[in-house]
């Protein structure tokens, strides 16, 4: 815990010059990317954000699924650990950020129909109950993209549709 | 999608489901996003209603280019006298009601 600490210092002392010098907003991208303990130091750094400046405050997600380096950690009284998109929109909600960005990781041995598929069913959940504006991560091996380094125009304008006319955001 | 996606993703989503950024009204509808947490029908509808047109309106190239020139909020080419950077920020503050941080450390 002490290493979240340490990154809710870094991630504050950064936002706050962010904000002296008047940018419109802070996007903490990749987040959870180490898991639980991680997830908690970036709520905690919105929370105290939002109460002290005048950023708009994205929270971008780096998977599907927090993983759970030590399990136990709860935010306001939820556990973190396993929590989906529509789990996490709602913690990230109370903490007070303007924009969620869930995500979900490309599996490279299906294929892209599969994937889409699969993105856009949990992120059409995440968008139902959400009272922020959703705007899901649809890049490089992520919402239903394939990973590849120079992406298909016909895979990722499928999946940039599906996102928002089934899956229902607000942005990408 | 972000700045460390491959070069060319940008264009292929904003083609495929983009509203056009500051060629029609996408800044404006993001804006209201980011600094009143509206969902898109939400914070579309409020531009529409202060732009005083249509919702089909508001991802229309044609109708918003000579919108955006009247009310001097920045269009996507540079026009003599036209405001553009953080003086067409201003008018869009104002045509829409909402602070926009870097004006208020002027």
């Amino acid at each position: 815990m002490a290493m979240a600490e340490a990154c809710k210092a870094d991630m504050l002392y950064v936002s706050r010059i962010m904000a002296e010098v008047g940018s419109d907003g802070i996007n903490f991208d990749t987040t959870a990317s180490t898991g639980d303990a991680e997830f908690l130091a970036v709520l905690e750094t919105v929370e105290e954000l939002a109460a002290t400046t005048d950023l708009a405050i994205e929270v971008g997600m780096a998977a599907e699924f927090v993983l759970g380096f030590h399990g136990q950690l709860e935010y306001k009284g939820k556990r973190l650990a396993g929590m989906w998109p529509h789990q996490q929109v709602k913690v990230v909600e109370e903490a007070g950020a303007h924009l969620f960005g869930p995500v979900v990781n490309t599996n490279t041995r299906k294929s892209v129909p599969w994937n889409v598929a699969r993105a856009v069913t949990i992120v059409k959940e995440c968008s139902r109950v959400a009272h922020i504006p959703i705007h899901a991560n649809v890049g490089n091996g992520v919402g239903g993209v394939p990973m590849f380094e120079v992406t298909p125009a016909d895979a990722l304008t499928r999946a940039s549709a599906a996102m928002v006319e089934i899956g229902r955001v607000d942005g990408l | 999608m972000g700045a460390g996606d491959p070069y060319g993703m940008s264009i292929s989503h904003s083609l495929a489901s983009g509203m056009g950024g500051i060629r029609t009204t996408g800044d404006l509808v993001a804006r209201m996003q980011l600094r009143k947490k509206m969902r898109l029908p939400q914070a579309k509808q409020y531009v529409a209603d202060k732009l005083k047109v249509g919702l089909d309106d508001l991802a229309d190239s044609t109708v918003m280019r000579g919108l955006r020139q009247e009310l001097d909020i920045g269009v996507i080419t540079a026009v003599p006298g036209a405001r553009k950077g953080i003086e067409a920020k201003r008018n869009i503050a104002e045509l829409l009601d909402v602070e926009v941080p870097c004006l208020k450390r002027l």
